[in-house]
C-alpha cells in the first residue's frame, strides 16, 4: 500500500504546482519548433510581396515597400475563382472516393482474418514504391482513349488510385486495435460486415479518416505533374497550375513562386484547422466507451 | 465470420480495380519496357537483360543507393523521432494544443519547391544567409554544399518538412488510447518519459509501423530537395534523382523503368524488414 | 479501351448510391452523398463537312506562356487571326519547356490520337520520334506552293530546320545564339582586355579570382553552354558536328583540358557543383561575375540594370590547340511549328491550320516576337529598339564565320547528360578528358544499338 500513497502525494504535488519543469520544458521546445514552422510561411508571404530578383537576393529582408505586381499577374494569368473551385471539385472528390474504398479495404484488411493477407500487404509496401514518372505515360494513354483527358474524371481516377494505398495502410494500422467487444456486441445485434462498418468502425475511427483526407486532398490539390498532363484547359484547370506560370526556359520568376505558393495555400490551411477538430480526443472517447 | 469471404471479396474489390488500371497496369508497362532499349517515344529496341546487367555494373546507381539509404536513417531516426516527440508533448500539455497542432502542419502545406528554393538561399555560398550572418561575425565563410556536407545538408530540409506529417499521424494514432489507460497509469505513478516508453508507444505499435513503412517508402522517392538544393552533385545524387534523370532528361525510359524497379523491389525488402523488426502481438484495447 | 472505362465510372457510381442508401441514419452526414460533377466532354469533334464558312476549333500548343517574355507578343498575333477569321476558335495551350512533363506530354499527345492542331517544338533528334512516325506534315510543297511566304524566311533559317530526311517539318520563328557574355564595366575596372584570345582569358580570370570576382558563373550540373563552347573551340566547326559516332576525335579532349586549366585558374564559382543555370545568371546580373556562357534569351534574366548595359557578347575564344577560328558561335533556329498530320487530313480543319500557321510565321508575326525575345528573326526583318548588349549579340551572329547546331544535337541525350556530368570530375582531376571521352562514347554506342 505504501508507494500507491506516495504516488497520490506525487500526483497531487503536480496539480497544485501547474507549471512543473517538465512543462515547462516542453513548452520551450514546442514553442521552438513552431518557430521554425511558422518561419517559412512568414518567408513566403513576406517573398509574394517583392520582384523576383528581391526574392533572389535579399530574401530575408521585410518587404517594406510590398509591390502587388505579382498579386495582379496571378490574377491575369488564372482564373483564381473558377480555378479553387475546380481543384476543391477534383480533390474533394478524390478524397471522398479514397476515404470510400480506402476505409473498405482496411477495414478487410485489419479485422478479417484470411490467407492472401500478407501478400496483400507486402503489394500494398510495393505500390508505395511505384514512381509517378514511371506511370505517367500510360495513365495518360488511358485517359486518351476514354476521353477523360480534361475532365474533372481525368484527374479524380488517377489521382485515387494514387492515394488509396497510404489511406487504407494508415486506417487499417488504426483500425487493428479497436477493441474485439464492440464487433461482438454489434454481431449479436444482428449487424452484418457492412453495418458493422458504417456503424461502428467508421465513427470509431473517425480521426483517421479525418487525417488522411486531409493528407489525400493536400497531394490531389499540390499535385501539379499530374495536373498539367491530365487537366490542362482553362475550364478545369486547379489552381495549383498557376505554378506552371513562373517559369519558361528564359527563367523563373521568384517573386511570383511565392506568390502562387501562399495562394495554394491559404484554403488547405482552412480545411486543415477545420478538419482538425475531428482528430480532438473528446470525439472518439463517446463512442469507444459506447 | 460467416459469409465473411464475400464481403473480403466486394470491399477489396473497388481498390483492386482502381489501382489495377491506374498503377499496376501502368507499371507493368515500366516492366515491359525494362526489356527495351528506347529513343524517345517512338522507337525501341528488344535487348532482353541488358539493362539489368547494367544496373549490377552502374557505379552511379550504387552510390546513389548508398545516399537514399543514408537518407532514409536520417528520416527514420529524426523525421520519425521528433514527430513521435511532439506528439507525445502535444498530447501532454493542456494549453495551446491546438495552437502547436496547426502551426506544425504549415511546412507540410508548402510545396517541396519553395521550400527547396528558401534552403538554397540559406546554404548559398556566396550571399546565402548562413554565410552572411558568418561574415557578419567576421568569420570565414563556409562551403555548406561540399562534398563532405552537402548529403546531411539536404537531409535538414528533407527531415524537417514532413515531420508534421508524422506528427499528426501519431496524434491521431494516439487519440484512440482511452483515457482510463492514462488514469490507470497515473494511479501507479507512471508520468513523463516512462509513461511515453510503457504505455504511449506500445499501445500505438501498429501505428508506428505504419509510419516506419511510409517513412521508409517515402525516402525511397526523395526527389525534390536534391534536385533543387544541389542538384545530385557532391555526392547527393539519390534513386529518385537518378531515375529521373535517365527517364526524363536522357529518355532513356527502358533504363529508367529499370531503375523504377530496382527501386521497387528494394523499398519491399526494406519495408518487410522493418515489419519483422517491429512484429509483436497485436493488441485491442 | 472505351468500354472499360464507363464501366469503371457506372460501379463508382453504384457504389456511392449503394453507401448513401444503406449508410443508416446516424452517418449519412458523413457518407459521400454526391460525386463529383462530370463536366461535358469536352473536344469539339470534327464539325460535319458542309458550308464552307463554318466554326473550326484549333488547338495550338507552344512554349508562349509563363515567363516567356514573347508571350504577350504571341498572344496579340493569335488574337489578330480569330479578328480576322471569327469563324476560328484557337486553343492557346502553353507549358514550359522546362516543365518536366513537357517532352512527356508533347509525344504521348502525338502518339495517342490527341495531337494539336499546331505545335511549337524543338526541331532535330528532339522531333525525330514523331516525324518518322508520320505525325507531322513535310512542309515542302506548301511553302513551295506559296512564295510570297516562303520568301519571306531568311533562306538559311528554313534550312536549319531540315530534318535528317531531307524534308522540313518545322517553320520557325526566331532563332537563337550562344555567345559569352561579358561584363565590360568590371573588365575596365581592372584593366583587362576583353577575352578575345586565350591568354586574355586566362590574364582576366586570373585577375578576376584574385580580387574575389567570380571570373566564369557556370554549374556543373547544367554545364551545357560550357560543354558546347568548349568543344565547339577545341575541334572546330567540322569536328563537332561529327558527334561520336565514328569514334572519338582527339580534339575533343582539349576542350576539357583546357577547362580543367581554367578551373585551377579560378575560373569557377566556389559552389559550380551545386548552383543551377538560374543561380550562375543571378551571379552574373548581379554584378558577383564578370563573365557567363549563355544564350540570346538570357538578357531579360539579369536582374540589375547596370549589367545588362555593361553587358557585350562575344564568341568564346580559342582554347590551346584548338581548331576554332575564334569566330564560330553556336547558334541555329532549334524549333518551330509543326502542322500534324490527324490535322491535314481533316477537311474541315486543314485551310484554317495552314492559314494561321502562314499568319503566325509571317514576316511581321516574327518581328514582333524577335524583338520580344532577342532572338534572330527567322525572316529578313528588320529589328529595332533592342538593347546594345543584344545588337551586339546580332553583331556577333552576323560577323561570325560560322554557326553551329550545339553539340548536344549531333549525340543521343544521355551522352550529352553525361558529356555533362564529367564536366566536375574533369575540372577537379578525378578524371582525365580521355577517360571522360570513352565513357561518352561507350554510352552513345549503347544508345545507338
Amino acid at each position: 500500500m505504501q508507494p500507491v500513497i506516495n504516488n497520490e502525494h506525487t500526483i497531487r504535488r503536480v496539480k497544485t504546482s501547474r507549471f512543473s519543469l517538465g512543462t515547462l520544458f516542453m513548452y520551450i521546445v514546442l514553442t521552438a519548433w513552431s518557430l521554425t514552422t511558422i518561419y517559412p510561411l512568414f518567408w513566403i508571404v513576406n517573398n509574394s510581396f517583392k520582384v523576383s530578383s528581391d526574392v533572389m537576393n535579399k530574401s530575408f529582408s521585410l518587404a517594406l515597400e510590398p509591390v502587388l505586381v505579382n498579386y495582379t499577374t496571378a490574377f491575369d494569368r488564372i482564373n483564381i475563382g473558377k480555378s479553387y473551385i475546380n481543384s476543391l471539385i477534383m480533390s474533394g472528390g478524390t478524397v471522398l472516393f479514397v476515404l470510400l474504398f480506402g476505409g473498405l479495404a482496411a477495414y478487410v484488411l485489419s479485422r478479417f482474418t484470411f490467407k492472401a493477407k500478407r501478400p496483400i500487404y507486402s503489394l500494398l509496401y510495393a505500390t508505395l514504391l511505384i514512381p509517378a514518372f514511371a506511370t505517367v505515360v500510360p495513365v495518360y494513354e488511358i485517359l486518351i482513349k476514354t476521353g477523360l483527358v480534361n475532365t474533372y474524371w481525368g484527374l479524380i481516377l488517377p489521382q485515387t488510385a494514387g492515394n488509396l494505398t497510404f489511406a487504407t495502410l494508415v486506417i487499417a494500422g488504426y483500425m487493428t486495435t479497436i477493441a474485439k467487444e464492440l464487433e461482438e456486441a454489434a454481431f449479436i445485434d444482428g449487424c452484418n460486415r457492412w453495418q458493422m462498418f458504417v456503424k461502428i468502425f467508421f465513427p470509431v475511427s473517425r480521426p483517421a479518416f479525418a487525417s488522411v483526407s486531409i493528407f489525400v486532398f493536400l497531394w490531389s490539390y499540390n499535385d501539379l505533374f499530374s495536373a498539367l498532363i491530365f487537366v490542362n484547359k482553362e475550364s478545369v484547370r486547379p489552381i495549383v497550375a498557376l505554378l506552371n506560370e513562373i517559369s519558361s526556359q528564359y527563367g523563373t520568376d521568384f517573386g511570383l513562386m511565392a506568390t502562387a505558393v501562399a495562394l495554394t495555400v491559404i484554403p488547405v490551411l482552412i480545411i486543415y484547422l477545420f478538419i482538425s477538430k475531428f482528430i480532438e480526443k473528446g470525439l472518439t472517447e463517446g463512442a469507444i466507451k459506447g | 465470420m460467416k459469409g465473411d469471404r464475400k464481403y473480403i471479396l466486394i470491399f477489396l474489390f473497388p481498390m483492386a480495380a482502381f489501382m489495377s488500371i491506374f498503377l499496376y497496369y501502368p507499371f507493368f508497362k515500366s516492366l515491359y519496357l525494362s526489356f527495351f532499349r528506347t529513343k524517345g517515344f517512338f522507337d525501341k529496341k528488344f535487348v532482353g537483360w541488358d539493362n539489368y546487367e547494367r544496373l549490377t555494373s552502374d557505379s552511379l546507381l550504387g552510390a546513389s543507393t548508398l545516399h537514399t539509404l543514408e537518407l532514409m536513417l536520417y528520416v527514420i531516426i529524426f523525421q520519425v523521432g521528433i514527430a513521435l516527440v511532439l506528439a507525445v508533448m502535444v498530447d501532454n500539455i493542456s494549453k495551446f494544443q491546438g495552437f502547436f497542432r496547426t502551426v506544425f502542419f504549415f511546412p507540410v502545406v508548402i510545396s517541396g519547391t519553395a521550400i527547396s528554393l528558401l534552403f538554397v538561399l540559406f546554404y548559398n555560398y556566396n550571399f546565402g544567409l548562413l554565410n552572411s550572418i558568418l561574415a557578419n561575425l567576421g568569420l570565414e565563410k563556409v562551403l555548406w554544399l561540399s562534398e563532405s556536407n552537402a548529403l546531411k545538408a539536404v537531409a535538414v530540409p528533407t527531415v524537417w518538412h514532413y515531420v508534421g506529417f508524422y506528427f499528426v499521424l501519431f496524434l491521431t494514432a494516439m487519440s484512440k488510447i482511452p483515457n482510463d489507460y492514462y488514469e490507470a497509469a497515473k494511479l501507479e505513478g507512471i508520468k513523463g518519459f516512462q509513461k511515453m516508453t510503457k504505455l504511449t508507444i506500445p499501445l500505438i505499435l501498429s501505428d508506428i509501423k505504419v509510419v516506419i513503412t511510409l517513412a521508409i517508402t517515402g525516402s525511397m522517392k526523395v526527389f525534390e530537395f536534391v534536385w533543387v538544393v544541389s542538384r545530385g552533385k557532391n555526392n547527393t545524387e539519390v534513386l529518385g534523382t537518378y531515375m529521373y534523370k535517365k527517364a526524363l532528361v536522357d529518355q532513356n525510359f527502358g533504363y529508367g523503368s529499370t531503375i523504377a524497379i530496382y527501386m521497387v523491389v528494394l523499398g519491399v525488402i526494406l519495408a518487410l524488414l522493418a515489419n519483422r523488426l517491429l512484429k509483436s502481438e497485436e493488441i485491442t484495447y | 479501351m472505351k468500354k472499360p472505362s464507363l464501366v469503371l465510372i457506372n460501379m463508382l457510381l453504384i457504389f456511392t448510391m449503394f453507401l448513401a442508401a444503406c449508410g443508416g441514419n446516424n452517418t449519412a452526414k458523413n457518407a459521400p452523398s454526391e460525386t463529383p460533377k462530370e463536366v461535358e466532354t469536352p473536344k469539339t469533334e470534327d464539325p460535319k463537312p458542309e458550308e464552307p464558312k463554318k466554326d473550326v476549333s484549333l488547338r495550338v500548343f507552344s512554349t508562349f506562356g509563363g515567363t516567356d517574355t514573347a508571350r504577350e507578343a504571341f498572344q496579340a498575333a493569335l488574337d489578330e487571326f480569330t479578328a480576322k477569321n471569327p469563324n476560328v476558335k484557337i486553343n492557346n495551350d502553353t507549358m514550359s519547356a522546362n516543365d518536366d512533363g513537357f517532352r512527356t506530354k508533347v509525344n504521348t499527345d502525338m502518339n495517342s490520337g490527341n495531337e494539336p492542331d499546331l505545335l511549337f517544338y524543338f526541331a532535330g533528334i528532339d522531333a525525330q520520334g514523331f516525324v518518322d512516325a508520320g505525325k507531322v506534315v513535310p512542309m515542302n510543297d506548301i511553302l513551295d506552293a506559296d512564295a510570297e511566304w516562303k520568301n519571306g524566311f531568311t533562306p538559311s533559317a528554313l534550312e536549319n530546320t531540315r530534318q535528317a530526311d531531307g524534308n522540313i517539318y518545322a517553320i520557325p520563328l526566331t532563332g537563337f545564339y550562344e555567345g559569352l557574355f561579358v561584363n565590360k564595366q568590371l573588365f575596365k575596372d581592372n584593366n583587362l582586355e576583353l577575352p578575345t584570345d586565350w591568354d586574355k582569358m586566362k590574364k582576366a580570370v586570373q585577375t578576376f579570382a584574385a580580387k574575389g570576382i567570380i571570373p566564369l558563373a557556370a554549374p556543373f550540373d547544367q554545364s551545357h553552354y560550357v560543354v558546347e563552347h568548349f568543344i565547339l573551340s577545341a575541334a572546330g566547326p567540322a569536328g563537332q558536328a561529327k558527334g561520336l559516332k565514328d569514334g572519338i576525335d582527339p580534339n575533343w579532349e582539349k576542350g576539357y583540358a583546357a577547362m580543367k586549366e581554367l578551373y585551377d585558374l579560378g575560373a569557377f564559382p566556389k559552389d559550380a557543383a551545386t548552383i543551377d543555370l538560374g543561380m550562375a545568371s543571378n551571379y552574373y546580373g548581379t554584378g558577383k561575375a564578370a563573365m557567363i556562357l549563355e544564350g540570346s534569351w538570357a538578357f531579360g534574366g539579369f536582374a540589375d540594370a547596370a549589367v545588362k548595359d555593361n553587358t557585350t557578347v562575344i564568341p568564346f575564344p580559342v582554347v590551346p590547340g584548338g581548331l576554332g577560328s575564334g569566330k564560330d558561335i553556336i547558334g541555329g533556329f532549334g524549333s518551330g511549328f509543326y502542322l500534324t498530320k490527324a490535322t491535314y487530313d481533316n477537311a474541315d480543319k486543314k485551310d484554317a491550320a495552314i492559314a494561321l500557321m502562314k499568319h503566325l510565321t509571317s514576316p511581321a508575326t516574327i518581328q514582333k516576337i524577335a524583338v520580344a525575345n532577342g532572338g534572330t528573326p527567322a525572316a529578313n526583318v528588320e529589328i529595332t529598339g533592342l538593347a546594345q548588349a543584344a545588337n551586339d549579340g546580332m553583331a556577333m551572329a552576323a560577323n561570325s564565320t560560322s554557326i553551329n547546331n550545339p553539340v548536344d544535337s549531333k549525340i543521343a541525350p544521355e551522352t550529352f547528360s553525361t558529356l555533362r556530368a564529367a564536366v566536375q570530375q574533369v575540372v577537379t582531376g578525378k578524371k582525365s578528358p580521355a577517360d571522360a571521352l570513352k565513357e561518352a562514347k561507350a554510352i552513345e554506342d549503347a544508345n545507338k544499338k
